[in-house]
């Protein structure tokens, strides 16, 4: 018996393991993958059912979901150990595939159920696990590649529209969505905002506007709009401290001296003296306004990229401490140009930067190679940010409902039914409702008659059956004949599928249907390669927790 | 029909728009550096458009246009420095609409094939990219998203506009086309060592032969048969 260090906790079992073999090992996976597919399997489609999850803390109302990422990350422990090993690497799969891609996840539990299911009949009739999961994971790819050979560009208002509402399944918001992502394309920004009327509102912003506004509210000009507006403005870009009002007199002499009538000076920091001194220099506007403006970003990483952006877009030189660079040296080479600069407290912005547009394509260029190159997500969005900023808009959709409830959820929509567009417009669509993944038999055929070995065999069978559960799941979700509908497509041309909507078999192209080719390929890829690892896994380990008791102390 | 004009040594021509009916009614007009001219006889002689307006010096007019349906509604458009003037009767009287501040030298105008139903015309300039207008010239709205040069010279609107809603732009360093009216643009596959892009002309059945033409300063003409995504030199071997 052990005993706690915690005072009043203790121990009152040992710490023990349990060791769970073949074949209830692979039983208690496939009923923990079971579960947790069969919860999510009811939302894929465009006729989804819901899921009601009782709430954990509190007695409200349960919680409705058709999100089958949401569903999963509320489901986080099932009362079988065994089971409950399975249920958490599906879940892990299918958050991750949510916090990555915001769909698919239906799509991905479901393929990830049938491998695993098959896979392990094939493995109790003598199967080699480790070589099971080599032909799965080169069936994975051969997949993944003809879907990338389908993949056409997302192109028009009407196809983006169609996309948005296989996901949202709202149309005023997903005709929305279509236009805007027609308008600000893969990159541009959008802020999903809670609305001011039970309306939905989009409103475009022209220019590259960021975070971050004036250092004082005594240059705010227009005290109605708390805004303050130039007209062709130098720009002087720098991370030196402005701490001092004498050391601004190079910078204002450069400007006199150059015709300079209005200037932003982007910084770290201004001193409150300094501050005032722009005050009682704007009393002069006719000579020279001023304003100056935070530099945008939270870490030195952000800052060093902020200026690097403002100067590429404005054609300025950064002046750099970390370069030795003082307020002295400022040439007129140091000022960046815009046509039109504003600020607020919390904002500012700048239209038709000066820059010279073959350098700044070239750093567009740049950023996109590092914004494909990037794993993680934070770094990746933020890339993404700073290339929609240079492509020179941005948009806000201001969601609205009935109720504070419907709103939250609304908006929860529209953010994941923009991030699918965003991965449509940049990676391209194909086929949707499963069509694009059942064209891909013919290849999977193909390689099953080139094949004599037995493993290899059972990996293509494997995967030529999960090609066509999509269609399937969808099908029964909108309450047809599986078998029926089934048995029509078959004999149907290629590139038809099944409209739940309509309940007829249509061109899924011409009819609109599409899904995102990234998620797609993703979804298929990360289920298959999960159910093929989950397939070598042969013995199960339990820690038992030991209880424990509390002594009143 | 259009004859040789002798213009006055120190006077620019900007641009030259004719009438839709020209074979017929001889109707067409030159924006020039001393203002906005108007013939009735092929370009044999020009009267000063401007008189209306009553002005104390010149008024130099750097685009002009006429509506598709000329002959019907006497519709002109004049690219000025800041704004954009309209005149509903072939160019007697003149209204004026001002673009938003600092004000934009219109370098082209482009108006809709479709501009009796749809009121469209767009406007590009050379520091701050395109504007557009649906109601017929008297409001006008930047739209920029994507253009990553500003320096518009050249404009052209789809023949097929009304369904096809496709815009090209030529600017200082290539060629970007929006395939919704204007809101967004994309950079065609042009390559930015040979421009500028001084003009842009889409053939009359674009539709379907997606086929669009391009004239640069110093480098030549050249074709694209793909939406603008691959050109070919026009320009005899050398030249291009």
């Amino acid at each position: 018996m052990t005993t706690s260090k915690i005072p009043g906790i203790s121990k009152t079992e040992p710490a023990v393991q349990r060791l769970v073999f073949q074949p209830t090992a692979h039983h208690g996976l496939q009923s923990g993958i079971d579960q947790i597919a069969s919860a999510i399997r009811p939302t894929l489609g465009p006729l989804p059912r819901t899921v009601a999850i009782d709430p954990l803390l509190t007695r409200n109302t349960p919680e409705v979901l058709d999100s089958g990422g949401v569903i999963a990350r509320r489901i986080i422990q099932l009362k079988e150990r065994d089971a409950d090993m399975g249920a958490m690497l599906a879940r892990g799969m299918i958050c991750h595939l949510h916090d990555q891609f915001g769909d698919g996840t239906a799509t991905a539990a479901v393929l990830l159920q049938t491998v695993y299911a098959q896979g392990v009949k094939y493995l109790a009739a003598g199967g080699d696990a480790m070589r099971l999961r080599e032909h799965l994971e080169c069936g994975a790819q051969l997949i993944v590649s003809e879907l990338a050979r389908m993949t056409t560009p997302a192109a028009g208002k009407d196809q983006l529209t169609n996309i948005a509402l296989s996901v949202c399944a709202d149309p005023p918001l997903a005709a929305l969505l279509g236009e805007i992502f027609d308008v600000i394309g893969g990159y541009g920004q959008l802020e999903v905002r809670s609305g001011r009327t039970q309306k939905l509102e989009r409103e475009y912003i022209e220019g590259m506007h960021w975070k971050s506004g004036l250092f004082s509210r005594e240059m705010i000009a227009d005290s109605l709009t708390l805004r303050t507006e130039f007209e062709n403005p130098a720009i002087l870009i720098t991370d030196l401290d402005l701490d001092d009002p004498r050391a601004l007199l190079p910078i204002v002499e450069s400007c006199l001296d150059n015709g300079i009538k209005a200037l932003v000076i982007v910084a770290r920091h201004l001193s409150d003296v300094v501050s005032a001194t722009f005050a009682l220099a704007n009393k002069h506007p006719e000579k020279l306004q001023l304003m100056a403006v935070r530099t945008p970003g939270t870490t030195l990483n952000e800052y060093a990229w902020a200026m690097d952006d403002l100067a590429i877009l404005t054609g300025g030189k950064p002046l750099i401490s970390a370069a030795g660079d003082t307020l002295r040296q400022v040439t007129p080479a140091h000022f960046g140009r815009a046509r039109r600069a504003w600020a607020t407290p919390y904002y500012f912005g700048l239209s038709g930067g000066k820059s010279d547009p073959r350098r700044l394509r070239q750093h567009i260029a740049m950023l996109k190679t590092k914004f494909e190159l990037e794993t993680d997500a934070a770094p990746r969005q933020h890339t993404r940010d700073r290339i929609g900023k240079l492509m020179g808009g941005a948009a806000t959709l201001w969601v609205g409902a009935a109720t504070e409830n419907a709103l939250e959820t609304r908006k929860a929509l529209a953010q994941r039914a923009a991030d699918t567009l965003r991965r449509a417009v940049t990676s391209g669509v194909l086929p949707g409702g499963g069509t694009a993944l059942r064209a891909c038999r013919p290849m999977l055929e193909a390689q099953l008659a080139q094949n004599a070995d037995p493993d290899s065999h059972a990996a293509y069978r494997i995967l030529l059956n999960m090609l066509s559960e999509p269609t399937r799941i969808i099908v029964f979700n909108a309450g047809y004949d599986v078998g029926d509908t089934l048995a029509t497509l078959s004999e149907s041309a290629p590139g038809c599928g099944f409209d739940a909507i309509s309940g007829r078999v249509v061109d899924m192209v011409d009819a609109g249907i599409l899904d995102a080719a990234d998620v797609q390929k993703q979804a298929v890829y990360t289920a298959i390669t999960t159910a093929a690892l989950a397939l070598t896994v042969d013995v199960l380990v339990h820690h038992r927790k030991p209880q424990q008791v509390h002594q009143p102390g | 029909m259009l004859t040789n004009t002798l213009i006055d040594a120190d006077d620019v021509v900007y641009g030259l728009a004719r009438s839709p009916a020209f074979e017929r009614d001889g109707i067409c007009f030159s924006a020039r550096l001393s203002g906005l001219y108007r013939s009735e006889d092929g370009g044999a002689s020009w009267q000063p458009a401007y008189n209306a307006l009553h002005l104390s010096e010149p008024l130099a007019t750097t685009a002009v246009a006429l509506s598709p349906t000329f002959e019907r509604d006497q519709v002109v458009f004049a690219g000025i420095n800041g704004g954009v003037l309209r005149s509903a009767d072939g160019g007697a009287t003149w209204h004026t609409a001002m673009l938003p501040k600092p004000p934009p030298l219109v370098s082209t105008l482009a108006v809709s094939p479709n501009f009796a139903i749809d009121n469209t015309l767009l406007a590009g300039t050379l520091e701050d990219g395109v504007f557009c207008s649906t109601d017929g010239g008297t409001h006008w709205t930047a739209w920029n998203f994507g253009l990553l040069d500003l320096d518009v010279l050249t404009l052209a609107l789809s023949p097929d506009f009304e369904h096809d809603q496709t815009v090209y732009v030529g600017t200082g360093t290539g060629i970007f086309r929006s395939a919704n009216g204007g809101r967004a643009w994309r950079e065609c596959g042009f390559d930015s060592a040979l421009a500028p892009v001084v003009a842009v002309r889409l053939s009359p059945e674009y539709a379907h032969d997606r086929t669009l033409y391009a004239e640069t300063e110093s480098h030549g003409h050249y074709v694209s048969i793909d939406q603008g995504n691959a050109w070919e030199c026009l320009t005899a071997a050398g030249e291009c």
